[in-house]
């Protein structure tokens, strides 16, 4: 609940991206329940409906990993590994569910165990296809009724067709925002930095979806009227890869002469490019968006009759977004270990660089101790653009 | 009388033990200074007269170390880790952990109830959190190791070292030395770098109590106490943290000899 | 005219000045580890060498480890930069350069004369200079001698190449082997040009390559990467300064693409002084 001290706009962005559990624990007061989820594919429309809050688990650059060691090998992503040492941490006690999910194989068996180890009233596991034909997306959406009927089981209420439907119809207005964000951020300077959307970003996932989107409102009408705007910089960068959940990161690059205009990860536009239809049943527009409209490479997409087709098919969005937000140069992130974008990154160098666009691919340690070595390589590539 | 004895031929040091029906009659160390054999041999006579015998009298000789093998002598060589797991049991039967402070690596062994080895775990990849840097330190600041904790005691803002790399954290701490920050904050310092790497690889094997610190790192008290900060309490040290492995050696060549 | 670059390694600074006739004066000194107090010194040296006042010197460019630290300098770029435009400059039919310092090691490619990729190492010491140095502090002869030494070998010995540390003890092990000094050298050498040579394929090695930083000046380096690559790489006549020679090109560009005015004002405001924010 906001009240007249409340900080808005921005200064409320900080301040939950600061502390992501606070305005869940006010939530949980009220006597309602927290679902933690994985990635970005179990529906929050479900949780929405039954008036549970949605709440995105990422990990803490800032933490060194330490339990999660004694549970997981060292040879997987070191994202969903912190995620997990969190959560034996007791960093996720606030969590009425935890909702588990195939995004990948980090996120998979990162879910299994941590069900198995950290013990909450409800739990569910989303078994998400890799691919999306007919039958892949008849499989999903058998899994979201098994994943509706868990929550309300839970609940102790069901979510009605109408409920489901405000529930999308909200969300949908929160993704229409983000975009409007986004837009924001194609003039030369743009009106704000990456630091300041990630923060933005990251807030609306830890907050139920009517204050995300007034957040949203109100950052756009503060970033459209402030007098001081970021400085012009000479690198524009879409940044592709995994996600990037912490500030020290950005504002490292953008320390280093480069702007920050889009990003196509996780936390970035992936949940956010398209609506979900409203269609007849609403379980198949759900199924259908998730499945489909969310662009990872942990989706399969048909190979095309030859390499550049293949490429084309997969990576054609990337290009628009170049187009349309004079992107100069691309920042391939990798966090150790992630096989999902580590086994796309020559293919989509060879795409961006067959359009022109330099690429500056890292693969980091998600951690801030390890952060400084790469500031050198943040300004060798500024220089390069320049 | 028939005396057992344990070298242990180290990058850095050599050690030597002489057991004398189950007990610890003498014990020897002297640096390896780049020559195995001549360490090994001149350990080895020095624990013999301690004890005032000689290599006659010895029913058995086991040995393990990186050198072992240039020990001018017969012995029967046995694995690093089941010498220290042995030896460290012999003293201190309680311990169920061991974390093997050396100069080249920082091993976490788990001990069963017996003494024998039920899990290790080292860095075989990188030197980091391995004591080597501490020696260089320790040289650098012309104190002795064991000197170390007294002079980190007085540190007020101990440096956060940001490296992995043992190499690196040297290089890192001698140019702290030039650039005067004080000797306890950089010592400090070092000593949290360690022993968080060390708790890091700790706890990837779910370690139990009792814990217990040996080799030459656990000579630096200042190091001992900033692990045991780390690790909750209660983490053990030997009277002599040197001479675990060659004891554990010297215990497993007389079983062998049997 | 006249410009400078100052390259601030972490073992050693580097000054060049030159005009757009060549080099005027270059100075090469130890870092220390108090580099960060004496950039301002090693800039009085160059400029008395070159016989100039500090404000005969219209744009000064710093570059390497220490750059931040140099508080008279007009603007800071990359090492990876500044060494791609030196080495440029002197081949221009080099594709790919390999750079080993004290405490680094950098694969950059270059592609009409513009970076393209690049690829660094500095976490891990191996495939350093550093490597060497504790090598031959381990096997007691001085750091000079060791390229030279191991060029003698007949049969290099196997040394680890995974971590200095390791490297260290096993060159100890071959020793008492009865390996020869030259021989536990070659191979030495040998790991460090497979670290570094397998770092730089990941970026392609594109030839003509050329080899650059104090490593360079290692004769017993230089042919183990030969070997490692198959065929000769080039080498400038001195390899300390490519990056203070790059950083001194950018500068004279830089300078004519400031308006005169702008110049005018920072060349007011400038003052060959020590670094002060430590204090």
């Amino acid at each position: 609940m906001t009240t007249a001290s409340e900080p808005k706009g921005l200064a409320r962005a900080s301040k939950v991206y600061r502390n992501r559990a606070y305005r869940a624990r006010e939530w949980k007061a009220e006597g309602k329940k927290v679902m933690g989820y994985f990635c970005c594919y179990p529906p929050l429309e479900l949780m929405t409906a039954l008036d549970m809050l949605p709440f995105r688990i990422l990990g803490d650059m800032d933490e060194s990993i330490s339990v999660g060691d004694g549970y997981l090998p060292t040879v997987m992503c070191i994202f969903y590994r912190s995620c997990f040492d969190l959560g034996m941490k007791g960093r996720y006690d606030f969590l009425d569910g935890f909702i588990g999910a195939h995004a990948c194989d980090g996120a998979e068996r990162t879910a299994l165990i941590w069900t198995h180890y950290i013990k909450s009233p409800c739990n569910f596991h989303l078994d998400i296809p890799h691919t999306s034909h007919v039958a892949a997306r008849d499989f999903f959406k058998e899994q979201l009724i098994h994943l509706k009927e868990t929550l309300e089981s839970f609940a102790g209420s069901t979510i009605g067709e109408a409920r489901l439907r405000d529930a999308i119809a909200l969300h949908n207005r929160q993704r229409g925002l983000v975009r409007d964000l986004y837009e924001l951020r194609k003039p030369d300077p743009p009106l704000l930095t990456g630091s300041e959307a990630l923060q933005v970003l990251i807030a609306t996932m830890c907050l139920p979806v009517q204050e995300g989107s007034t957040l949203l409102e109100e950052v756009i009408a503060e970033v459209k009227t402030r007098r001081e705007t970021p400085e012009k910089k000479i690198g524009r960068l879409l940044i592709w890869g995994s996600l990037i959940d912490n500030t020290a990161l950005t504002g490292l690059m953008e320390e280093s002469g480069l702007h920050i205009v889009v990003e196509d990860t996780a936390i970035g536009v992936r949940p956010f490019r398209h609506d979900i239809e409203q269609t007849q049943d609403p379980l198949d527009g759900l199924a259908r968006h998730y499945l489909e409209e969310v662009k990872c490479p942990r989706t399969f997409v048909e190979t095309g009759a030859s390499y550049g087709e293949d490429l084309e098919n997969r990576f054609h969005y990337l290009r628009e977004f170049a187009t349309h937000w004079k992107v100069n140069g691309v920042y391939a992130n990798i966090i150790r270990n992630c096989d999902i974008h580590g086994y796309e990154v020559p293919a989509v160098r060879d795409y961006l660089e067959g359009l022109g666009l330099p690429v500056l691919i890292i693969e980091q340690d998600y951690s801030t101790a390890a952060l400084e070595p790469l500031r050198t390589r943040f300004q060798a590539f500024a220089e390069a653009i320049g | 009388m028939a005396y057992l004895m344990g070298l242990d031929i180290g990058s850095a040091l050599s050690k030597a033990v002489v057991m004398d029906q189950g007990a610890l009659a003498a014990w020897a160390v002297a640096p390896t200074e780049g020559d195995f054999s001549r360490a090994a041999r001149s350990v080895a006579e020095s624990a013999l007269g301690k004890v005032g015998t000689c290599a006659d009298n010895l029913r058995a000789i086991g040995g393990c170390g990186i050198g072992a093998s240039f020990a001018p002598c017969t012995l029967v060589k046995i694995s690093d880790i089941s010498c220290q797991a042995r030896g460290t049991h012999f003293l201190l039967p309680g311990v169920r952990t061991v974390v093997e402070i050396g100069n080249q690596a920082t091993r976490v062994i788990k001990l069963t109830e017996l003494g024998k080895v039920a899990d290790c775990l080292v860095s075989d990849k990188c030197a980091a959190g391995s004591g080597r840097v501490l020696k260089v330190i320790a040289d650098v600041l012309k104190v002795d190791l064991d000197q170390m904790g007294l002079l980190a005691r007085g540190a007020r803002a101990p440096v956060k070292f940001t490296t992995g790399c043992a190499v690196f954290l040297e290089t890192e701490a001698i140019s702290r030395v030039a650039e005067r920050n004080t000797k306890a904050d950089i010592v400090a310092g070092l000593h949290r770098a360690l022993a968080a790497r060390i708790v890091a690889l700790a706890q990837r094997m779910r370690i139990q109590k009792d814990y217990a610190a040996t080799g030459g790192g656990a000579t630096d008290t200042g190091l001992v106490d900033t692990l045991n900060a780390m690790l909750g309490g209660d983490l053990l040290v030997p009277e002599q943290p040197l001479i675990t492995a060659a004891i554990g050696a010297a215990l497993i060549a007389g079983e062998k000899a049997r | 005219m006249f410009f400078a670059g100052l390259d601030i390694g972490s073992t050693i600074t580097k000054v060049v000045i030159r005009s757009p006739e060549g080099i005027r004066a270059a100075v090469i000194k130890p870092t220390a580890a108090e580099h960060r107090r004496l950039a301002h010194k090693v800039m009085q040296q160059a400029l008395d060498r070159a016989g100039l006042c500090f404000d005969a010197v219209q744009y000064i460019v710093a570059t390497g480890y220490g750059r931040i630290n140099v508080p008279f300098a007009d603007v800071q770029v990359t090492e990876i930069t500044c060494h791609m435009r030196g080495i440029a400059s002197l081949f221009p039919q080099v594709r790919t350069i390999i750079d080993i310092g004290g405490q680094d090691s950098k694969g950059i490619k270059v592609k009409d004369g513009k970076l393209a990729h690049f690829v660094m190492n500095d976490k891990c010491a191996a495939g350093t200079g550093r490597f060497l140095e504790i090598m031959a502090r381990a096997l007691g002869v001085e750091l000079e001698r060791i390229g030279p030494l191991s060029l003698q070998s007949r049969r290099p010995a196997e040394v680890s190449s995974i971590c200095t540390v390791f490297a260290e003890q096993e060159a100890l092990l071959r020793l008492s082997e009865g390996a020869g000094i030259e021989d536990i050298l070659a191979g030495i050498h040998r790991a460090a040009a497979h670290r570094i040579c397998s770092m730089v394929e990941r970026i392609h090695v594109d030839r003509e390559v050329a080899l650059t930083g104090g490593g360079a000046k290692n004769a017993g380096l230089r042919k183990a990467v030969e070997d490692r690559l198959g065929f000769p790489v080039c080498l400038a006549p001195e390899p300390l300064l490519t990056g203070a020679l790059g950083a001194a090109l950018i500068a004279e560009e830089r300078s004519a693409r400031a308006g005169s005015r702008d110049m005018r004002e920072r060349q007011r405001r400038r003052r060959l002084e020590a670094v002060t924010f430590f204090d």
